[in-house]
């Protein structure tokens, strides 16, 4: 351990000009993050994890419950009706495909940027990325009328019908695009996590421990050919994930934007559907590790740097996100056509105002105080600002699929659609997947990705001020295995 | 009440009455409601074979067979070939003429008679049809006639002959009450029947009639009783008085020029609205000389109302002064005085005070009605008092329209011999003794009675009566005998025809529950056990003396065949008529709304009538024509008296008179008269509910008796109506008029655009771009691309192109063809809270828009089903492939396919997808609405499985549906004129829409063949098609509805004349255009 500790902490947020600013703090060396991250799933899990562990668990099972009723009963119980075709279980679809922009993206996009921040974050942020993914993909599943029959929107060679699914719907796209995603996104995270998984083998003290993380860990020995080759693969699937982050979510707006619906048949759709996700996915990302960082105790890898960047992230995607809003708008009043007129005024005004005024507050307004350093960096201010992020993007997703659809061409047809108890347990029930998925995460895998923090990390471990050229990975690995 | 309180819907549904509870928990949910003890296999079996061996009536059908696979096909029988027959009978008050299909034995939808004399006589003949189209040409029904066949698949109708013991009905049977009646007539006859009543309703059955003429004759004490919840007794007696002996009035619609319905619902609830419906179509043709003119004074706003050309609303109390006024100003053009002119820059009609709109009202329609001499109607409705129809009557005879356009018939419904007593008489006679035995036949009386006429707890007093029961209703309780009396559907019967034409009826199926004929248990009644199939041979005897001579078994065969006797009618009873009477002159005030003397009016229920069909699942769930408003009644209002009232939408309302209450739910209607409120009778029936729970009542909606009295059956004075603030859930399947400021802003401006409307002066300016200048304009619309699909430009070379017209100018919105869409195509229902979530399953709507301001509105109608792009919305985002189109353009349906993602119908602009979110068909009750005491059983399915069209796929839960074009019917078509080596003739192919349309507004055709009827339709100046901009090309296209409006009534839409600075045209509208200015201003 370093000895030539300096006591008072370091505000890393702090930019001076010539220096850059450490992105670990409290003279950490490769050992001590390696028993930082290594040591969650090694000892007894905090009272915290137990608590959401133990609501989201039951949580899970009344999901898992209420998908039993809808396939015993019928898409009707929940409140979807004419001409609201589709409510709730879609809100949720996009909400989380949404979610789940944020960790590709820092993973991907950010590397290839050579932003070293990400190091710290990308794990956690990956890992929510895939169980966003997973709780998006539940929902279209279960949305379709007859669940059991969904196979058919993939392209799969059936003897006895000689038919291929109708390549002109979005739907079908969707399919495609978040399958995708999912596959490429698992790929990423998975490769990056073997040579941490390799470590967590070598620190095992059971065989059971050892074996699965043996099997995991592919047979990593932390030799140059492996991470020249890892280096590589990284690299490769960077770019290959990069294009996805941009496409999945430009894609799920397709579902909207190819319809004829008033307020759905926008050319705007993708860029803002885009910028809309990762400022959802970014606010996620700190909704999770605010707590996670404090629970165990990882604030000399995630932080307060890591969240000041990513709250500047969620700013300008958030005044991008009210652009759009902005200019949905002017280009009804432009358009002159009458419907698409009537679709945004009545968003704000009609009656589902509240929903429109909610979105704003939380969407535009609740980000701006991101201007101010004190909420950028004050983790109570920042977690409450990120919970308004995540409500506002839910509502977002709402106000785009049901205001839209409750009132289109013929007011004979109108509707106004209000939820029943299945479309709040499912809503509620999406959450306890999602939360047993990373408290499973938390106690089972490594949190950050060690090795790569460990190359944005100065080689010599107190010498904080000097963190100043490191980038890549290569530099400095002293392997897969920790310094002890 | 139920006492099972233990879940609860909504806060509102907390708050609601135990009647709210039951009709939440369970609303009939089934094609059907359940049958008792539900169907064992055995009994499937047997009603199976019942239906199989049926037949043997009449010579045209197969003879009565044993139950065996046909070893040798009985001749002309194929397998799933239906068969139609002829039949005529009494349905709610009116005389129906069908053509039943019968499916291998099951009846199983109705078409109109388009033989029967009096469609011949309406046949709407118009475009010049080239060659005879007449066996082509359909008759059109209502929505009753329509409904009737899920009738005869109810299993709750009484199905046992039941006798009280102890105070409740036990089962009997057939042999004892034989030989009870055999009994009871030979005592009765001993005191000529004295102590003996029968209580009826009017029947327009000549055989009823003829048996209660022969049982006086036998037992001449006997005392005679009619009474109909739906009063017509004025103006029985005006016609009476005129005649000089029983007679009704009736009308020529066709005749006319000029028609003005006070308070009378010709086109809706009157029981000939099918013939005047087709009358009345005949005269909107939209050109000058040949266009009528309707105008319509009423309370509430009616089907007629809306197909008025001006309407004017006035309390019913005062549509006789409104009638006198009418008949000075007529009085005094007849004598030579001058009609009054059109002023200068006179108001619109909308503008001016009530007084003027009277006046000026009253002085139109006199000028019309002495300019139209003998080519005009005044009618008032039934339930006005007899100095009103008096009046009537002699306005029709100054202005020498008798034998014209106004008829004066026979009665059908007097017997011969017999003068009946009214109802509260016979209460009497029963409760002093002199009535010891009581014999009812049939409509249940002690439901239908008003609240003063205590007939339930007279009759519960008797030993002896005996009541033919359709159903084991309120009436059956309080008998000592019901006898189950078969559907019309199983039974023999016989009907006169509004021209007095003699119809029989015969039966499409063997008694599926056992019941036996009226005139079987009639004679029954006579003479104890009657042979079971005796009721041929009684209405062949009837028949026989209708003639005038014993018809010949040939004779009799095309009697059945035809289902009339040939050349009988009724001659017309010749004038001059009595039709003096006094003329009390009372005052008009169409705006005082004061809480205690308020005007409560009750109107026949467009769905249950007088509630004998409360237990028919379609007509509950049949959108009320102008409400919308289904599964329920409710208290109509207009918004000023709402306002005055504060009474709100959605809320309940305490109804008090003569210190009896009611809560009902409130609606706000415009249109209704100022100070009035409407109701519906015919709610509130209580449906024993055997399958579920013996002791379990379900309700729907309110009885509203309590409130009535027998005086005054249709209006009751000095109400008051106090708002309760307890919120009330109404299903409606169109947004109901409290909606924000912004989207009833938006409806008004785009309801102009999607029902295009004009005036007959503005047609004949407007010519070929008349249509245009009704709507906004849009830049001509071209593809970018060829269209990947068949489109009518691009294809010729398939045979068939099909398409549809929709006439707005001839639909009234009476709903005939939405029942007969859900019957045809196995359209399920699903319940009043399925309808509060908006899932209700109708592949046609007919979507009711208002127009102009609250106080004069217009009411536009417009059947709205799918429309069959030709570059359809849907198909492009169905994920599978469900949805697709055919080559001969039509947007079709792969139920199999569809999984459900709900896309298309997102998608369609004119939202007519309708999606199974249940499994309404089977097992609806299964887990959902699992808080439901009883489980539903399948097999109780059984029996209402037989209405199902086997032609049309019954879908499941899950999968996506619509209107098809009937492509059933198509196919068959197809295949008929295929193995006849020709094409499918144009009108050869009827959508089951088109078939049920009394006004002939639906045309459905070959778009390729330009000789088409729909073709030709299509190129008229009036077709448009409904969101045309968005370049999705549309195969059913709506004509324009054209008003005649006279020239002072005129309202400021009306009056406007869109300018267009486009085209060499514009020059020709600027001098209108000025003028509209002005008027705006």
């Amino acid at each position: 351990m370093a000895t030539i500790a300096s006591t008072k902490v370091i505000d890393n947020t702090i930019d001076t000009p010539g220096r850059r600013s450490p992105l670990v703090t409290g003279n950490q060396t490769y050992g001590s993050v390696t028993h930082m991250v290594s040591r969650i799933s090694e000892e007894a899990q905090p009272l915290a994890w137990w608590v959401t562990f133990l609501l989201a668990v039951p949580t899970l099972g009344m999901f898992g419950g209420l998908i039993v009723y809808l396939f015993l009963t019928g898409v009707g119980v929940w409140g979807n009706m004419s001409p609201v075709f589709w409510a709730w279980p879609i809100v949720n679809f996009v909400f989380w495909v949404g979610i789940g922009h944020a960790g590709t993206l820092i993973s991907a996009i950010l590397f290839l940027f050579r932003q070293n921040w990400r190091t710290g974050i990308n794990r956690a942020a990956e890992a929510m990325t895939i169980f966003a993914v997973v709780c998006a993909g539940t929902f279209p599943g279960i949305h379709v009328g007859r669940a059991w029959l969904a196979f058919w929107l993939t392209p799969y060679p059936s003897l006895n019908l000689w038919m291929w699914p109708q390549f002109r719907s979005p739907l079908l796209w969707d399919v495609f695009a978040v399958g995708t995603y999912a596959s490429v996104s698992l790929v990423f995270w998975y490769m990056g996590m073997i040579p941490d998984l390799a470590t967590f083998r070598d620190r095992s003290t059971n065989k059971f421990r050892r074996m699965v993380y043996g099997i995991l860990s592919l047979g990593w020995s932390g030799s140059s050919r492996h991470w020249m080759r890892y280096e590589k693969a990284y690299g490769l699937l960077a770019a290959l994930a990069t294009p996805l982050v941009l496409s999945v979510h430009t894609v799920v707006s397709f579902d909207f934007a190819v319809s004829q619906v008033p307020g759905w048949h926008t050319t705007i759709f993708p860029p803002y559907f885009v910028a809309g996700a990762i400022f959802s996915g970014f606010g996620m990302v700190v909704t999770l590790l605010v707590p996670v960082r404090a629970i165990y105790k990882l604030k000399d890898v995630i932080t307060l740097r890591h969240l000041d960047n990513m709250n500047k992230i969620i700013l300008a995607t958030g005044s991008l996100v009210g652009l759009a809003y902005a200019t949905e708008f002017f280009m009804a009043w432009y358009s002159k056509n009458p419907y698409e007129v009537f679709a945004f005024w009545n968003r704000a005004f009609g009656p589902y105002w509240w929903a429109y005024w909610i979105m704003v507050s939380c969407n535009v307004i609740s980000p701006q105080l991101f201007w101010f350093k004190f909420f950028r960096t004050n983790t109570i201010a920042m977690w409450i600002v990120s919970i308004f992020v995540n409500i506002g993007m839910w509502f977002e997703r709402f106000v785009i699929t049901v205001t839209s659809l409750s009132r289109d061409f013929l007011p004979s047809s109108w509707g106004y659609f209000s939820p029943t108890w299945v479309d709040i347990g499912m809503l509620v029930g999406s959450f306890g997947l999602f939360f047993t998925l990373f408290s499973l995460f938390c106690r089972y895998l490594p949190i950050v990705a060690m090795a790569e923090v460990k190359g944005v990390m100065s080689q010599h471990a107190h010498a904080e001020h000097r963190q100043a050229h490191a980038h890549g990975h290569a530099q400095g690995h002293a392997g897969g295995h920790a310094l002890h | 009440m139920s006492a099972n309180k233990t879940y609860w819907r909504s806060l509102n549904d907390l708050h609601e009455t135990p009647e709210f509870e039951q009709i939440a928990t369970r609303e009939f949910p089934q094609a059907a409601s359940e049958f008792p003890e539900g169907v064992s296999r055995r009994k499937w079996l047997k009603l199976m074979s019942s239906s199989l061996a049926l037949g043997g009536f009449a010579g045209c059908r197969y003879g009565p067979d044993q139950i065996a696979a046909f070893v040798v096909r009985p001749p002309n029988d194929v397998a799933g070939v239906p068969k139609h027959y002829a039949t005529n009978f009494e349905l709610a008050g009116r005389a129906v003429h069908l053509l039943i299909s019968n499916m291998d034995g099951r009846p199983i939808k109705v078409e109109g008679n388009a033989q029967h004399p009096v469609m011949r006589a309406s046949e709407p003949n118009e475009l010049g049809e080239a060659g005879d189209k007449s066996r082509f040409a359909s008759a059109g029904t209502d929505s009753f006639s329509q409904a009737c066949v899920l009738g005869l698949y109810d299993s709750d109708r009484a199905s046992r002959v039941a006798k009280r013991a102890d105070g409740s009905l036990t089962g009997s049977n057939w042999d004892e009450f034989a030989a009870y009646a055999k009994d009871q007539f030979e005592a009765l006859k001993a005191n000529g029947g004295e102590s003996l009543a029968i209580l009826m309703s009017p029947s327009l059955s000549p055989a009823v009639n003829r048996w209660v003429a022969e049982t006086v004759k036998l037992l001449p004490k006997a005392t005679v009783a009619q009474y109909s919840s739906i009063d017509t007794t004025a103006q029985d007696k005006a016609c009476a008085q005129a005649a000089g002996k029983s007679a009704e009035v009736t009308f020529k619609l066709d005749a006319a020029q000029v028609i003005c319905a006070f308070d009378s619902d010709l086109l809706g609830n009157d029981p000939n609205a099918v013939v005047f419906t087709r009358q009345f179509s005949k005269g909107r043709v939209p050109e000058p000389s040949k266009m009528n003119r309707l105008y319509a004074v009423e309370s509430r706003f009616s089907v007629t109302g809306a197909a008025a050309d001006s309407r004017l609303s006035v309390r019913r109390s005062q549509i006789g002064a409104v009638l006198r006024e009418l008949e000075a100003k007529v009085d005094e053009l007849l004598k030579g005085g001058q009609a009054v002119p059109a002023a200068e820059g006179e108001k619109p009609f909308e503008k001016i005070d009530s007084k003027e709109k009277v006046s000026r009202f009253l002085d139109a329609m006199a000028e019309d009605l002495v300019k139209h001499k003998g080519a005009g109607v005044v009618s008032v409705g039934a339930h006005q008092a007899l100095d009103v129809q008096l009046t009537a009557l002699r306005l029709n005879q100054k202005l020498e329209n008798f034998g014209k356009s106004v008829m004066l018939l026979p009665s059908r419904s007097a017997i011969e011999g017999v003068t009946p007593i009214a109802l509260t008489d016979l209460v009497s006679k029963v409760d002093s003794g002199a009535v010891k035995h009581v014999w009812i036949l049939g409509d249940n009386p002690v439901y239908t009675a008003p609240g003063d006429v205590a007939l339930g707890e007279s009759l519960k007093k008797l030993e002896h009566s005996v009541y033919l029961a359709e159903f084991e209703d309120e009436t059956a309780q309080v008998c000592a005998w019901s006898i189950p009396l078969a559907h019309q559907l199983e039974s023999w019967g016989d009907v006169l025809a509004v021209d007095g034409s003699y119809g029989i009826s015969q039966p499409q199926i063997l008694p599926l529950l056992g019941g036996r004929s009226a005139i079987e248990i009639m004679s029954m009644l006579h003479a104890g056990e009657v042979g079971q199939d005796a009721s041929e041979m009684l209405i062949r005897g009837v028949a026989d003396s209708v003639a005038g001579k014993p018809l010949t078994s040939r004779q009799w065969r095309e009697v059945l065949h035809s289902g009339f006797l040939v050349g009988l009618k009724a001659e017309s009873l010749a004038g001059p008529f009595k039709v003096e009477g006094s003329a009390s002159v009372g005052s008009i005030d169409l705006d005082s709304i004061e809480q205690g003397s308020l005007e409560l009016q009750f109107t026949v229920s467009d769905s249950l009538y007088d509630g004998r069909f409360a237990k028919n699942v379609w007509l509950q769930e049949l959108p009320q024509a102008m409400t919308k408003i289904c599964w329920d009644n409710a208290a109509l209002v207009s918004p000023k008296t709402a306002d005055a009232l504060s009474l709100k939408q959605g809320e309940l309302a305490r109804l008090i008179h003569g210190g009896e209450t009611l809560d009902l739910p409130v609606f706000i209607m415009p249109g209704q008269a100022n100070g009035t409120i409407s109701v519906q009778i015919g709610y509130g029936r209580v449906c024993r509910d055997e399958a579920v729970d013996s002791n379990e009542q379900v309700v729907i909606g309110k009885n509203i008796a309590p409130l009535r009295s027998f005086s005054a059956l249709h209006l009751v004075q000095n109400v008051e109506a106090k708002p309760l603030a307890r919120p009330y859930k109404l299903a409606t399947t169109q947004d109901h008029f409290a909606i924000d400021e912004l989207g009833l802003e938006t409806t008004k401006e785009r309801a102009k655009n999607l029902i295009r409307e004009g005036t007959l002066e503005q047609i004949q300016e407007g010519g070929a771009d008349f249509v245009e200048h009704l709507g906004t304009h849009h830049p001509p619309l071209n593809s970018l691309w060829k269209e990947p699909i068949e489109t009518l430009e691009s294809d010729k070379t398939v045979t068939y192109q099909w398409g549809m017209t929709v006439d707005l100018n001839k639909c009234t919105g009476c709903n005939a063809c939405v029942i007969a869409c859900q019957a045809e195509n196995n359209v399920p229902v699903v319940g009043k809270e399925q309808v509060t979530r908006g899932r209700e399953l109708h592949w046609l709507r007919i979507d009711r828009y208002f127009r102009g301001d609250a106080d004069t509105p217009k009411i536009v109608n417009q059947p709205v089903a799918c429309v069959h792009c030709e570059t359809a919305p849907c198909e492009q985002v169905c994920p599978v492939a469900a949805t697709v189109h055919t080559e001969e353009g039509i947007n079709a349906m792969a139920y199999n396919r569809c999984i459900g993602t709900r896309y298309c119908a997102n998608n369609c602009p004119y939202k007519v997808r309708r999606f199974n979110y249940f499994n309404y068909q089977t097992e609806y009750g299964y887990f959902y609405g699992w808080q439901q005491k009883g489980k539903i059983e399948d097999a109780s399915r059984k029996l209402q499985q037989l209405v199902l069209n086997p032609e049309v796929t019954v879908r499941g839960r899950g999968v996506m549906e619509k209107c098809t074009y009937c492509i059933q019917r198509i196919q068959n078509g197809k295949i008929q004129s295929r193995t006849e080596g020709r094409n499918v003739e144009d009108g050869e192919i009827q959508t089951a829409c088109q078939s049920a349309c009394p006004s002939q507004a639906i045309v459905f055709g070959n778009l390729n063949d330009p000789n088409s009827r729909v073709s030709k339709i299509q190129k008229s100046e009036r077709a448009y098609e409904m969101l045309a901009e968005l370049n999705i090309k549309a195969r059913t296209l709506y004509l324009a509805r054209v008003r005649n409006t006279h020239a002072r009534l005129k309202t400021s839409d009306q009056l406007e004349v869109a300018h267009h600075d486009h085209g060499d045209h514009s020059n020709t509208h600027v001098e209108e255009a000025g003028e509209a200015n002005g008027n705006h201003s």
